[in-house]
């Protein structure tokens, strides 16, 4: 229907022109070397050069930052929605006792500022000797994903009508295929919007990421974080860098944009 | 209330090969209880969309009134609309929701004026006990009374159209709605259109009854007109429960093609399965065999049941009260017929 | 959750791993926060219990309330900002086609960059020495400078805050309206709705579920912001833009302060429940009463 009035389209023209300017501005220092940067202001790069895009591939520090992100990025992903599953499923689809309770008590982890834990989760990944490892941030990070991922799922599943489950069971299937073959793939927006949030809490976090990480397992947002302190400035490398981190964001929207309407619609975010 | 008139009208989707309605003429009259049957994907929609301004029509003229309507948009035809689900404004009492369309823009009238009106329209649905309920409050039966009542409210309204209004609530509340609605219309003589697929909702509803099929308005007349002689073969087709019957003249007895003759030279004759009567073998012109048999009550002590037949390579119905068993042969005696060729009516017989 | 649920206590095989995992990475810290929070620690040998002396010492200290006031005010501005902006610009934007969907794509781009890049990018972008927005400002006339003038400080964290995360209201707003019947729109043009009524009591009812959900998110994580003032300001000019979680930040890890940072947590922590409890019951009790 016509409820996009014409004013609200020039103030989404607006937005999205808001929106744009300082990724453009992102783009174009990454494109231009620290001396051009300094000397002049120029809206186009008159002299670009993808220097600081072949620093960062080849500076192990800077790839060896990204990977380090991209395992527990992967590894608190993988974690939180095979946990959240079956937690899911059974909030969905049975009472038990304390269900209630234990359903708001995960959701009030949602709320926790992270600044709380920085001391206790130091504290604790250092004294069962994870701390600098990929997994001490996976599961760190688990404290907000876990929680989370249960609401998304449970929002879902709870539109899927038990019938289902009863036809299964009637037609002799086990339980376990009835889950994997059946109600996963029925699942399947909720699982994409799920990830969604997962990696979206994971991949842009940095205060518990620079805080359980040392030298070894340094994730590229606190690799960012350092460069800049250190040498001064090195904007070019810095805006080139912040680029690389934008990107893996727009893919993982383009991939599941159809399914992250539906579960907005469902408010469990 | 108004006089509606389509002069020609007729809507194709852009960069569609066909019209998803083809032009029509149509004149309904003030203060009638019209209505649009026709299965779905008929165009009943389309047409009811052209009404209230939707969707503007790429050829025709729409007349209310003698006031050249056409594209303009709905809320400028001072027309109201019942859904197939009560819309209603969700965060009002169900006083403030009948009152909206008399507090908007164009409308404004005084809050005496309101008051009254608004208790008027609550007493003739009577929903008056329910005037301060929250509109989110109460049962799906009384969400769709008061979207009626905010169709009504406009005592000025040119046309109240109705989509299929009686979708949403339960079965045994059907009928009750269905009578408040036609007792409205009388009482307050407002122009409605009634569109459905339910042949009984259009048939008990409506004075005029419009019957639709892929665009096409077929037939336009009385319910009994539509259900007796039906100018189309598809409308005795889709009237009727079951719908008439249709045999291929070549196909019938010597004797009885001969009464044909001469009647516009049917292809088809076509009859509903209570215009006929059965007799024992040799008793009438057209034989046939008993295949199946429902018994749909009794009537003065007599069953009566509705019989398939056999005759021949055709399968007909008939209603009858005489005992019979399947694999029984009989004769029909076709009592009242309809004769079409290509599928339109060219004759009858029996019917006055 | 849904209604038709089996009474089954064996369904906590299936909650089991959460809550593992949920109390590893949750309780034990949590506790660990507690216990500190009542004693004090001179090294990890020697400590006293205080009882509720640092929770005093905290709601006292100035430099605490200082940024408890901050928080609240930047709070409310981004409130108030974000959430019309995030409706307008959700009804502004196309149903379906591909246009639709790079607009969901571009919108939803600011969500998914880590947030020190925000940071960045918006240091990159504001620099009165080479930011686009820093230079075009001065050439106006306008002598902006975020890191000296504690106003402009504000207005940038500001408006980076709504570049951030407006888009998370204005995708929950469009995935709400999306839920609008059209048969309620064609209702109200036939009743003679003006633009605002057709808002206000067409659409806005309608998506009230994810505004409330909108305006408790971006309440909580508002409350929370650590890292892109951080990066932009540091907390700069002076003290001018240190939120709560600077503060804290500041206080466990940069000093040491283990007692006072464990109290400030708890207030903190307890804060955010609350405000959130008293926001959504203050929402729902609305509900009931309709």
């Amino acid at each position: 229907m016509n409820r996009s009035s014409r004013v609200s389209r020039w103030v989404l023209l607006g937005y999205c022109v808001y929106l744009v300017l300082p990724l453009y501005w992102l783009l174009t220092m990454a494109l231009r070397s620290n001396a051009d940067i300094a000397g002049t202001f120029e809206l186009l790069p008159s002299n670009p050069t993808f220097a600081n895009f072949a620093e960062i591939l080849t500076n192990p520090v800077w790839y060896q930052g990204f990977v380090n992100s991209l395992s527990y990025v992967v590894l608190n992903t993988l974690i939180s929605v095979s946990v959240a599953l079956p937690a899911a499923y059974v909030f969905s689809r049975y009472r038990f006792l304390g269900d209630r309770q234990l359903f708001f008590w995960l959701l009030t982890n949602r709320m926790a500022p992270p600044a709380v834990f920085l001391l206790p989760f130091f504290q604790l990944y250092s004294s069962i000797g994870l701390f600098d490892t990929p997994l001490a941030v996976a599961l760190a990070h688990c404290l907000f994903t876990v929680p989370l991922s249960v609401w998304i799922l449970e929002g879902f599943m709870s539109g899927v009508p038990t019938e289902i489950d009863d036809m299964a069971r009637i037609d002799g299937h086990s339980f376990w295929f009835f889950f994997t073959r059946i109600f996963l793939p029925i699942n399947r927006s909720a699982i994409g919007v799920t990830v969604f949030f997962c990696f979206m809490f994971s991949w842009v976090e940095l205060l518990l990421a620079r805080t359980l990480t040392g030298s070894e397992a340094k994730p590229i947002v606190v690799v960012m974080t350092r460069t800049v302190s250190a040498s001064g400035m090195d904007w070019g490398v810095l805006a080139a860098a912040g680029v690389f981190t934008v990107l893996p964001g727009i893919l993982v929207v383009w991939f599941v944009r159809q399914h992250l309407v539906k579960g907005f619609a469902l408010g469990r975010v | 209330m108004a006089r509606i008139r389509l002069d020609n009208v007729g809507f194709t989707y852009p960069g569609a090969d066909a019209a998803t309605l083809a032009p029509l003429s149509m004149d309904i009259s003030h203060g009638e209880a019209f209505s649009l049957l026709g299965a779905s994907g008929a165009g009943k929609t389309t047409l009811l969309n052209l009404l209230s301004g939707i969707l503007q029509p790429t050829q025709g003229r729409i007349f209310l009134d003698d006031v050249d309507v056409t594209g303009l948009p709905g809320r400028d035809r001072n027309l109201s609309q019942v859904f197939q689900f009560p819309v209603l404004y969700q965060s009002m009492t169900v006083r403030e929701n009948l009152a909206f369309p008399l507090t908007t823009r164009g409308s404004r009238r005084n809050r005496a004026d309101i008051e009254a009106r608004v208790n008027a329209v609550a007493d003739e649905l009577n929903i008056g006990g329910i005037l301060k309920r929250s509109a989110k409050g109460i049962s799906l039966f009384e969400k769709q009374l008061v979207a009626i009542g905010r169709a009504l409210i406009r005592p000025d309204v040119s046309m109240v159209l109705l989509d299929e209004p009686l979708t949403a609530v339960e079965p045994s509340v059907k009928w009750r709605l269905r009578q408040t609605l036609k007792q409205a219309q009388q009482d307050l003589g407002v122009t409605m259109v009634y569109v459905t697929h339910d042949q009984t909702e259009a048939l008990t509803f409506a004075e005029r009854v419009a019957v639709l099929a892929n665009g096409y308005i077929l037939q336009t007349g009385t319910p009994d007109d539509v259900y007796q002689n039906p100018a189309h073969e598809f409308v005795g087709h889709f009237l009727g429960s079951p719908g008439m019957n249709f045999l291929p003249v070549a196909d019938l007895p010597e004797s009885l093609q001969q009464r044909v003759t001469g009647m516009g030279d049917p292809e088809r004759l076509g009859f509903r399965p209570e215009n006929a009567a059965l007799g024992l073998p040799n008793t009438f012109d057209l034989p046939g065999v008993v295949h199946s048999q429902r018994i749909l009550g009794t009537q003065r002590g007599e069953v009566i049941s509705m019989y398939g037949l056999q005759c021949g390579a055709h399968s007909v119905f008939v209603r009858s009260s005489m005992p019979l068993a399947v694999g029984d042969p009989v004769t029909i005696d076709l009592k009242r017929w309809i004769g079409f060729r290509d599928a339109i009516r060219v004759g009858r017989r029996g019917a006055e | 959750m849904a209604q038709n649920r089996v009474k089954d206590n064996r369904a906590w095989i299936g909650v089991l791993p959460v809550l593992l995992i949920v109390a590893f990475s949750g309780v034990i810290p949590l506790m660990t926060v507690v216990n500190y929070s009542v004693q004090d620690i001179l090294d990890f040998n020697t400590r006293f219990f205080v009882g509720l002396e640092w929770y005093r010492e905290t709601l006292d200290d100035p430099r605490f309330v200082d940024a408890f006031l901050r928080q609240i005010g930047f709070s409310a501005a981004v409130l108030i900002v974000e959430i019309p902006l995030g409706i307008i610009v959700a009804r502004g934007m196309p149903t379906d086609g591909l246009r639709a969907s790079l607009l969901l794509v571009l919108l939803a781009t600011p969500l998914l960059i880590p947030w020190n890049v925000v940071g960045a990018i918006w240091q990159i972008y504001a620099r009165p020495d080479i930011g686009l927005l820093g230079v075009t400002l001065n050439e106006l006339g306008i002598a902006f400078n975020y890191t000296s003038e504690p106003l402009h400080a504000w207005l940038t964290l500001l408006a980076m805050d709504i570049w951030h995360w407006t888009s998370l209201v204005a995708l929950l707003a469009f995935a709400g309206l999306t839920s609008v019947p059209a048969a309620c729109y064609q209702a109200a043009e036939l009743d003679g709705a003006s633009k605002w009524q057709v808002f206000r009591f067409v659409e806005l009812p309608r998506l009230k579920g994810v505004l409330v959900i909108a305006v408790l998110l971006r309440l909580m994580d508002s409350f929370m912001i650590y890292t892109e003032p951080f990066v932009l300001t540091g907390g700069g000019p002076g003290n001018t833009t240190t939120f709560l979680s600077q503060y804290l930040a500041t206080m466990a890890v940069g000093q040491f302060d283990l007692g006072p940072a464990a109290a400030f947590s708890i207030i903190y922590f307890l804060f955010i429940l609350l405000f959130s409890w008293l926001f959504y019951t203050s929402v729902m009790r609305d509900e009931d009463r309709s």
